[in-house]
């Protein structure tokens, strides 16, 4: 029984400890029979499955009606997927809740930082940080962000081009200097146009309404009004800033659309709209924002203007929608070569450990969707028992292994910096890019020259062990380059970021499935039934000092009746992976045999992918090779610079993008090009209300 | 566009029970005495044997067992209940803080449960309290504070409905890995004490807390008023819409709270904790100075009323046990501080010395429960009978079970508290058969328990299903 919840408010006495007015209205009761008593012989309490009774298994993330189930993502044949008739391509009209980087950017601070802890993480149950579905506000998120959103006031607070949180479109701009002066009360054109330039350049990234403006006006002049010393207007303006940090407009931006809808009831983005989710999409902030302050030594990062100036620009003067001009943007915020790597320094802030990162760059929303699709900084939270076990390097390589999480000592690049920066050689290059994506050799590991014999080489003597590099890799980027050999690593597969983050804590664990569901789900966009209930999948204890080959094959596959049917879709996938351990190091030897990582794969959804596998080198690139799995590759792009899954109506733009990438040999800029160029990125249509349950 | 009314009827129970809160304790108060629930729960398991008294590794040992294994569990050989009366807890490894005071003849000890459902391994997750198999993230049902929070006779007035205090390896401020409101809707933990301070006690702070305070209120106000405009012009459907409304649902039940808490000044005052400009604990880098800190905001937020049902999580999470015990410097082995993965890893296998420091870190989180159940003890139960600790009942368990790399066969269990709400907490230990014995019990059986303390029939509490061992409370510990 669903539960009719009591939308009412009643007059409530306050009930404090154990006695406190405990009347019981008639909703009440009837709510409570319903909640509690569930007017069925069991109580819905009682388990999993009553507890849906109550809606705690089955609502929705946030609460509230949602969208009515749509097929979407892998649910969806490929085929018809990409075959262009007379789909009609929109996304629906929505809005879009700021995550938790997007903001800590918007209000000028860096990742990390304290503004960073703000609350706005995106539901677990989103493959892409970037979806909006029923991403909201709940009351836990509120309670954190109320204690946050000072941290990210500074910038509008104060105007001292030397604070650390000084941003350039505040203090290069004459107009606003009025409402910073402690010598007197603001007058009420300057607190106008104060409100209305912070509203669009730090809260909206959009010109605010006249009714946004007053309404700020009105809580400013209230502030200003009580403020018994000027020389405290900073804490006045931490309350008005933290007041417009608190407003719909700065928490949700909206995709609706305007305009009279077209013959498919669409409506097309503005200009504003569509330059903020361009902008969003390869730099995760918003329009004109800072996100960025004075460097010490260096000087500005970005202008009065803010980042992405030219997306801006073709905001207002409306050429935004304009393919050409949507192509000149993506060329000059794709990425590329820079020697300062001047990305990075809001990211890292410390010049030693810049100059030890490769010199390619990509744009933040690029360096996200792969960090997010391919999920390797969960290297991180994965943690390994004798990382190099089974290795050529025995138990020696730990406290190494420890340093390429961490970072810690040396300031070389961490394992997921090493595969940033790997990426982002192929990414800047936009050639061919999924397939050198898969198939790339050039590696960028860390150097170790520079440590033999210092107090910390415990650390950082073996830290290139783990791409089988053993001879002294020097601090210079250069050297730092190797190709690995060709029978050892082909691409981000068998990248050690990517080996650690989607393996367990031991080397013989069933690490097969984990990587074979990856490459499933992400590679052939195909899903997997989630395990069982019933199932407890885990190897019999007593089996730990067999290799996982041994456990896998005798204790799955060996049951092809009760394990076959989801095994059989993951483990051909996985077995290639065997010949690296649990952190990515190349196995030597593997309980007594040599390490073994072939596997045949059978119904694969491109026949060309069926037959037999050396190991996942081979593996990369019999993957690089398949249509299908590139068309995947589109896919898992449009998920993330798109914020949704890909639907039936958006053929015609898998097809678009698939062409633009064909066309330009391999382009992803070309690509991205084309998905902003797209009906379904640009057009928007309110869906039907069903009838609400 | 259905209305505001129609989307809050669609709500489900626990996030419906969250956005009423202030209207729904006081709707559906039940009257019958106050029932609070206190769960603290260690991460990345307890070492059985700590919980095993002297007297109760004697029953063990004459029923087949062999209390002197690690992990003594797998050494069990009978097939009925031993139950010893009056066990002399705190002489068990990491109990003897239940010595003073006279708690431990307020407590009892339960071994032999299993909740193989869970998964075991590192952490469980959610699991542990939801008895699901509960991947990380995702969880896969509500988990029992959750549920407790929902039983009319729990919340009674409180303004919050559950509170969730904890400690991690880092600098999270919170985590998600523990708790859930329902499927796939984790329910954070606040790991800085400075937070939960200003949060639950910022109505009655000093200076900047008192003024963070009432600008938290003005701050609602402005952004209630700004969302209701948002809301009367927006042209989206409902499922957009319900976006912007259930942020306003948010900001109203926050307007809400906090009058509920400004009207209860004199008694937060009277059992307010330290102010976060005073106590050196609420940011120390050590993370029993943090949690002893969280502890006594727990302890204050039950004394004041804010809430009864309380969460303490102690590095919960597949992600979060790593931590790295500076004031028990003197007990690692050498003298060098590990890792705290390493830590449990080495206990794993079995290197004395660390299985010695997982016991003195049981036994300093026993001791600050301890301190907790000795406070509530000595608290006359304000309009009810007893105690507060009577009308309190407190459980310690793990997160995984047993041990590092666990098998979820043996979820190591400390009660106290909760006379009144009918617990057999009289200094006994019930030692359950071992996993597959047909009367082995289940962790759900614990939570059924409590369930049936506050009026509830949870019998089929968990994801058991077939694997249901059997349905109903522990005779053993409740009644």
């Amino acid at each position: 029984m669903k539960i009719a919840h009591l939308c009412v408010v009643l007059t409530a006495t306050l009930a404090l400890g154990c006695d406190g007015d405990l009347g019981v209205g008639e909703d009440g009761d009837n709510n409570r029979q319903n909640n509690v008593n569930n007017g069925n012989n069991s109580n819905n309490l009682n388990n999993a499955n009553n507890q849906a009774d109550m809606g705690m298994n089955n609502m929705p993330d946030m609460g509230g009606p949602t969208r009515p189930s749509v097929a979407s993502g892998n649910q969806l044949n490929q085929d018809d997927l990409f075959t262009c008739t007379d789909q009609v391509g929109a996304s629906p009209a929505r809005l879009r809740r700021v995550m938790r980087h997007e903001w800590t950017r918007n209000v000028g601070r860096w990742i990390g930082s304290e503004a960073d802890k703000n609350p706005f993480d995106p539901l677990p149950t989103h493959q892409y940080g970037t979806y909006a579905e029923n991403e909201s506000i709940n009351e836990s998120v509120l309670d954190i962000y109320l204690d946050t959103v000072r941290n990210g006031t500074d910038g509008w607070a104060t105007r001292n081009r030397y604070s650390a949180g000084a941003l350039s479109n505040n203090v290069d701009e004459d107009s606003i200097a009025c409402m910073y002066d402690e010598g007197g009360r603001p007058d009420a054109t300057c607190v106008e146009t104060w409100t209305r330039y912070f509203l669009e350049r730090g809260a909206y990234f959009r010109p605010p309404t006249d009714e946004e403006v007053d309404a700020l006006v009105a809580f400013a002049e209230t502030k200003l009004d009580a403020e018994t010393d000027p020389t405290a207007r900073r804490q006045t303006l931490e309350q008005i800033v933290s007041a417009g940090l608190m407003t719909s407009g700065a928490l949700f931006r909206t995709e609706m659309g305007s305009g009279a809808p077209d013959a498919d009831g669409r409506q097309k983005l503005t200009d504003w709209e569509l330059g903020n989710s361009i902008a969003y999409a390869l730099d995760g902030q918003g329009l004109g924002s800072s996100g960025v302050y004075a460097r010490f030594g260096i000087g500005w990062t970005g202008d009065i203007e803010g980042r992405l100036p030219l997306i801006r620009q073709a905001a207002i003067d409306g050429s935004i929608s304009d393919p050409a001009k949507i192509e000149e943007i993506v060329a000059a915020y794709y990425g590329g070569t820079d020697m300062e790597r001047q990305d990075l320094w809001l990211v890292l802030r410390d010049e030693r450990k810049i100059d030890r990162r490769g010199e390619y760059w990509m744009a933040t929303g690029i360096l996200d969707f792969f960090q997010q699709w391919l999920g390797y900084p969960e290297v991180t939270n994965a943690f390994k028992d004798t990382p190099s076990a089974t290795s050529f390097y025995g138990n020696e390589v730990h406290s190494d292994y420890g340093n390429l999480i961490s970072g810690y000592y040396g300031h070389e690049p961490t394992l997921i910096q090493q595969m940033d920066d790997m990426i982002a050689r192929v990414v800047a290059e936009d050639d061919d890019v999924f397939r050198n994506l898969l198939t790339t050799r050039t590696f960028y590991v860390p150097a170790t020259a520079e440590f033999a014999g210092s107090s910390i080489d415990a650390s950082t003597e073996q830290t290139s062990y783990i791409y089988g590099v053993t001879d002294p890799v020097q601090s210079t980027r250069a050297d730092r380059w190797r190709t690995l050999p060709s029978t050892e690593r082909a691409g981000v597969l068998t990248h050690p970021a990517w080996l650690s983050s989607h393996a367990l804590a031991f080397e013989n664990d069933p690490n097969v499935v984990h990587r074979g569901k990856w490459v499933r789900e992400q590679l052939l966009c195909l899903n997997v039934p989630d395990v069982p209930i019933t199932v407890e999948a885990a190897f019999d204890p007593d089996t730990r000092d067999q290799s996982a080959r041994q456990r896998m094959t005798e204790q799955v596959d060996s049951r092809p009746q009760e394990c076959g049917a989801c095994h059989s879709l993951m483990n051909p996938l996985g077995y290639p992976f065997e010949i690296y351990n649990h952190a990515g190091y190349l196995r030597q030897d593997d309980h007594g045999s040599a390490p073994n990582g072939s596997a045949m794969l059978e119904n694969m959804p491109d026949p060309a992918l069926d037959g037999p596998v050396r190991d996942a080198v081979e593996l990369s690139e019999k993957l690089a090779d398949s249509d299908y799995t590139k068309r995947c590759f589109i896919r898992q792009t449009f998920r993330y610079f798109s914020g949704r899954e890909e639907e039936m109506s958006d053929a015609c733009t898998m097809t678009q993008m698939e062409q633009a990438y064909d066309d330009s040999n391999g382009s992803f800029s070309a690509m991205l090009t084309a998905l902003f160029q797209s009906d379904s990125y640009q057009y928007r249509v309110i869906e039907e209300e069903e009838e609400a349950q | 566009m259905i209305t505001r009314r129609q989307f809050m009827q669609g709500l489900a129970g626990g996030a419906a029970a969250a956005l009423f809160a202030p209207f729904y304790n006081s709707i559906f108060a039940a009257g019958a005495g106050c029932k609070r629930y206190v769960i603290f729960v260690e991460g990345n398991g307890i070492e059985p044997r700590n919980f095993l008294s002297t007297a109760a590794a004697a029953d063990l040992s004459a029923a087949g067992g062999d209390p002197n294994v690690r992990h003594l569990y797998r050494s069990y050989n009978h097939d009925s209940v031993i139950t010893t009366q009056s066990s002399g807890l705190s002489t068990a490894p990491s109990l003897g803080p239940l010595a003073t005071g006279g708690i431990e003849d307020k407590a009892a000890v339960l071994l032999g449960l299993s909740s193989k459902i869970t998964g075991g391994g590192h952490s469980t997750e959610a699991g542990a309290l939801s008895c699901t198999r509960s991947p990380t993230g995702s969880p896969s049902a509500a988990t029992i504070d959750q549920i407790m929070s929902l039983i009319p006779g729990v919340r009674n007035g409180t303004p919050f409905q559950t509170v969730r205090l904890g400690v991690v390896g880092g600098t999270k401020r919170l985590n998600y890995s523990t708790c859930a409101f329902g499927a796939k809707q984790p329910a954070p933990i606040t790991c800085d004490p400075t937070t939960a301070f200003n949060s639950l006690f910022g109505s009655v702070a000093q200076g900047a807390g008192m003024q963070a305070f009432t600008e938290r209120g003005q701050l609602l106000d402005f952004a209630v008023t700004d969302v209701n405009r948002a809301l009367a012009t927006f042209q989206g459907n409902s499922w957009e819409r319900a976006k912007l409304e259930r942020y306003l649902e948010s900001l109203e039940n926050m307007v809400q709270r906090q009058a509920t808490i400004a009207q209860m000044g004199p008694q937060l005052t009277a059992v307010k904790p330290g102010e976060p400009s005073e106590v050196a604990l609420y940011t120390s880098t050590a993370p029993l100075d943090r949690l002893q800190a969280q502890v006594d905001m727990g302890t204050a937020a039950l004394l004041g009323g804010l809430t009864n049902v309380l969460v303490v999580a102690l590095g919960t999470g597949s992600a979060n046990f790593s931590l790295n015990y500076e004031s028990l410097i003197g007990l690692y082995p050498g003298g060098d501080m590990l890792g705290g993965h390493d830590v449990r890893h080495a206990a794993e296998d079995g290197a004395q010395g660390y299985v010695d420091l997982l016991t003195a870190i049981s036994d300093r989180h026993i001791g600050m429960m301890a301190q907790m159940a000795r406070s509530l003890d000595a608290t006359p139960e304000a309009g009810g009978e007893g105690t507060m600790l009577e009308n309190t009942a407190m459980i310690y368990m793990s997160d995984n079970g047993e041990k590092h790399h666990s098998l979820a066969e043996e979820w190591p269990m400390l009660l106290i508290g909760g006379q009144r709400l009918g617990f057999n907490t009289d200094g006994r230990t019930v030692i359950f058969p071992r996993y597959n014995n047909d009367n082995n019990r289940q962790v759900s059986n614990v939570f059924n328990s409590l369930g049936h303390s506050a009026g509830e029939d949870m019998n089929t509490f968990g994801g058991e299903g077939a694997k249901r061992i059997a349905e109903g409370p522990l005779s053993e510990i409740w009644s």
